[in-house]
């Protein structure tokens, strides 16, 4: 009896795990690292790292350069331009390394003046202002960064989309406990699911297409732009405090308000896989706040500002998606911020003159 | 931990597993079974285990001490004593902090102002469940149609049984006591019916409830001002629906996962929105609620023994503790006076009609009768009330909605109404008939499913009672 009991849900998990497999195969064979693949080629990676002399690799991130970026090597020079990026996804996804907009700065800023110039692409998947502000912490004094340059916002609006729907959660559930809590932590478990190619799909097509379908908020709350203002006055004292300019841009969508409607149904399916709780035109209405929240902030405080999004917003052929660049969209980006910076660092020297 | 969680998926098969090993060593069985079940109820918080052990331990103590006894003072003494400790349960966890501001708010009409006394205890989940259970125990050793329970082990389980244990059904000691002491194998045709009926539930639940929920009717009772008539009630058709699902289909995976087991458990829902009347509604929806609150409290009072005014006050307490019992809110109380009074008015009738005209006409009247209580169930408080009800009387059309909506309101209702029996019947029977490899692909697409569509993670509305 236990056999034939046994047969059916071993057959239940055979078949998830092949489709699994099926699925996460596809990602390989186009050029991605899905879970079942990751141990092989992390295994070849960390092959060929061992085997490269350190005196050859050119490019971090390394244990002694924690940077997406060329490695710099000895002191800094006294007329060097060190261009510190703090941002997450957008300045890795989208083009092969040397291609993306922080290592594309130097070459705009020396076009037409010529200081020594070099950029620490302090970027990585899925970190969040907070994120930022802890390595600023860390790391600045030891790379000495003349400028600090802010250009992330998706990953913090996600989180408080996120934190916005988990409020609204609790004051529902208020008296009772129907938040359960596992005697045994799942959370590898948990994660190791969530990181298998399947609930990828499943977030962005099942969940995501019928998220599309129902009443999400047109706004963030109040609350939640506060809590954004406070972290980006957290960064501007961490980057001050660090000797370095805090340089604030503003968040450039891939689509306006007003042209919303076109943005393509994969891309809207993208948007709600990250997160539920806003709409299209919820995110879009977030963004114009918190770029409003940003040009208060850099009047307030006196902080410098490159204003990304007059130049590149709604531009749709720069991006991949809703808020990735292609490379196209980097080198755009590149030469906004390159302006933005020279003239930046003239009015610096400017005033270090006088 | 919830039916549809990562945890569940992971105890069920563990629990299974072990326990189709050794379900033949009886007392190996049942302390098994005990220990799951409190693995179950921890899950949720952990220190209230003590307070369902000693519901267990007070009301097993007094089963045996009132059948061993003959004197009729001192067994009204210990049914009183088993009342008293479990509705205090209720009205301490449950109940303190309505009746406590109730009452400072009443005193305040009369110029009287006492300060709030309030305490932040949680309510502990599934209480309203197994106090009713255990009081069923009690109540039928006092009526002599029971005898006790001689093993505290098998009491303790009949308790505290995991798959119906925080949101029913309420299942009775002289149905489920037998079952327990016989050994029922986990065959592998239960397992079969068992899968079949949880992924009915999880179907029902995830598929249905929980997609109403987030497509619309959350966003319409939070927000009724941003909606028209034709959204409103639209909203009302989905939530009837919605909290159809998520409890029937609760009740399904309860059944199913017992099944597995090789327990029977009883239906607790048997297609409510055909009733033709309200007395047939209260067959079809909760039934073992239903009869819980007929066999203890109903008939205790009376029943229909006296005058007229007695059933009709009989039926109005009656229903007026049944709303009572599923949350401290003015609402509840509203919703049972509502439908007590709906029994008392309808009593005079026939329950069903064999014409068939007069037949669709009942049911039609009789949802729609329904419809009206779940918006007093659903409110939050009586603005939300008035909102709602200007709302539909201003007859406003157009609508916010999307087609997913209409589709999953319109096939549920299609699939509810539609005499299909053999058709319902049918799908059951070939979902179990497959041959395993189909079988397997079958239930992991549903699964698959059922998890994407669970990344948006409301909760089981009858938990909270």
């Amino acid at each position: 009896m236990l056999k034939s009991t046994l047969l059916f849900p071993i057959s239940i998990l055979a078949m998830l795990l092949a489709i699994e497999f099926g699925l996460e195969l596809r990602h390989y064979l186009k050029g991605y690292t899905p879970l079942f693949f990751a141990p092989f080629v992390n295994a070849k990676q960390a092959y060929n790292q061992e085997n490269t002399p350190a005196s050859t690799k050119t490019r971090g991130p390394t244990p002694d350069f924690p940077f997406e970026s060329p490695i710099q090597r000895g002191k800094k020079s006294e007329d060097e331009l060190r261009i510190w990026v703090a941002s997450a996804s957008h300045a890795i996804v989208g083009a092969d390394p040397g291609s993306r907009f922080p290592d594309l700065l130097c070459d705009q800023i020396s076009l037409s003046h010529n200081p020594p110039c070099s950029v620490l692409n302090n970027s990585k998947i899925g970190i969040d202002l907070n994120y930022s502000i802890d390595n600023i912490q860390r790391l600045a004094h030891h790379y000495q960064p003349d400028v600090i340059v802010l250009y992330q916002m998706s990953i913090d609006i996600i989180q408080m989309s996120h934190h916005s729907m988990a409020n609204d959660n609790n004051e529902q559930h208020n008296n009772t406990q129907t938040q359960s809590h596992s005697i045994i932590d799942l959370s590898p478990i948990q994660k190791l699911i969530e990181h298998t190619s399947a609930y990828g799909h499943l977030r962005e097509y099942v969940s995501g297409s019928i998220a599309i379908q129902a009443p999400l908020l047109d706004q963030l709350p109040s609350k939640e732009i506060e809590q954004y203002r406070a972290k980006l006055l957290r960064f501007i004292e961490a980057t001050r405090n660090a000797g370095a300019t805090p340089v604030l841009t503003t968040f450039a969508p891939s689509h306006q308000i007003k042209n919303q409607d076109d943005m393509p149904y994969y891309t809207k399916l993208t948007l709600m896989r990250y997160q539920q709780t806003l709409s299209v035109k919820g995110w879009l209405n977030t963004i114009k706040t918190l770029n409003q929240t940003i040009h208060e902030i850099s009047k307030e405080q006196s902080v410098d500002l490159i204003d990304i999004e007059q130049s590149m917003s709604g531009q749709a052929h720069n991006y991949l998606d809703f808020v990735h660049f292609n490379i196209e969209g980097h080198r755009a980006a590149a030469k906004v911020m390159a302006t933005g910076l020279k003239n930046i660092v003239a009015a610096n020297n400017t005033r270090k003159a006088s | 931990m919830v039916f549809n969680s990562l945890e569940f998926a992971l105890f069920l098969p563990i629990v299974y597993l072990i326990y189709s090993s050794i379900y033949r060593c009886e007392s190996l069985r049942d302390i098994f079974l005990l220990i799951a079940s409190y693995i179950f109820y921890m899950s949720w918080y952990w220190q209230y285990a003590g307070l369902i052990a000693l519901s267990t331990l007070v009301d097993y103590a007094i089963g045996k001490k009132m059948h061993n006894s003959e004197c009729p003072r001192r067994r009204k003494l210990l049914i009183i004593i088993s009342l008293t400790f479990n509705l205090g349960l209720l009205a301490v966890f449950k109940y303190f902090n309505f009746f406590a501001d109730l009452s400072r708010q009443s005193l305040s009409w009369f110029g009287i102002d006492i300060p709030p006394i309030y305490h932040q205890l949680l309510l502990p989940v599934g209480i309203s469940f197994y106090t009713f259970q255990t009081l069923s125990y009690t109540l039928d050793i006092y009526r002599r149609e029971l005898k006790p329970e001689k093993n505290l082990t098998k009491f303790a389980v009949f308790v505290a049984f995991f798959p119906q244990l925080v949101a029913g059904p309420i299942v009775r000691a002289k149905d489920f006591l037998p079952q327990i002491n016989s050994v029922p194998p986990p065959t592998y045709n239960n397992l079969n019916k068992g899968l079949t009926l949880v992924f009915i539930g999880l179907f029902k639940k995830i598929v249905i409830a929980d997609l109403l929920a987030f497509l619309a009717i959350d966003s319409i009772f939070n927000n009724p001002n941003e909606y028209s008539s034709w959204d409103l009630l639209m909203g009302l058709y989905a939530y009837a629906f919605q909290i159809y699902c998520d409890f029937s289909g609760y009740s399904d995976i309860a059944i199913g996962v017992a099944l597995m087991l090789g327990f029977h458990l009883p239906i607790n829902f048997n297609r409510p929105y055909i009733a033709q009347s309200p007395s047939d509604f209260w067959r079809r929806w909760h039934i073992s609620l239903s009869t819980w609150l007929r066999d203890y409290l109903y008939i205790s009072l009376g029943g229909n023994r006296g005058k007229k005014w007695h059933t009709s006050r009989n039926l109005i307490l009656t229903m007026l503790l049944g709303g009572l019992w599923h949350g401290a809110a003015t609402n509840f109380i509203l919703w049972g006076a509502y439908h007590g009074l709906l029994l008392m008015i309808f009593k005079p009738f026939s329950t069903t009609s064999t014409s068939y005209q007069t037949r669709y006409l009942r049911i039609a009247l009789m949802f729609h009768l329904s419809l009206f209580g779940w918006l007093l169930f659903r409110v939050t408080d009586m603005q939300n009330f008035i909102d709602f009800i200007s709302g539909v009387s201003k007859l406003t059309s157009g609508t916010q909605l999307g087609e997913l909506f209409y589709l999953i309101l319109a096939g549920t209702i299609l699939w509810h109404f539609l005499p299909a029996e053999k058709t319902r019947e049918q799908i059951s029977n070939t979902l179990q008939s497959l041959p395993t490899p189909i079988k397997a692909g079958t239930y992991a697409g549903l699964l698959l499913a059922f998890i994407g569509l669970s990344l948006m993670e409301p909760s089981f509305i009858y938990f909270q009672f």
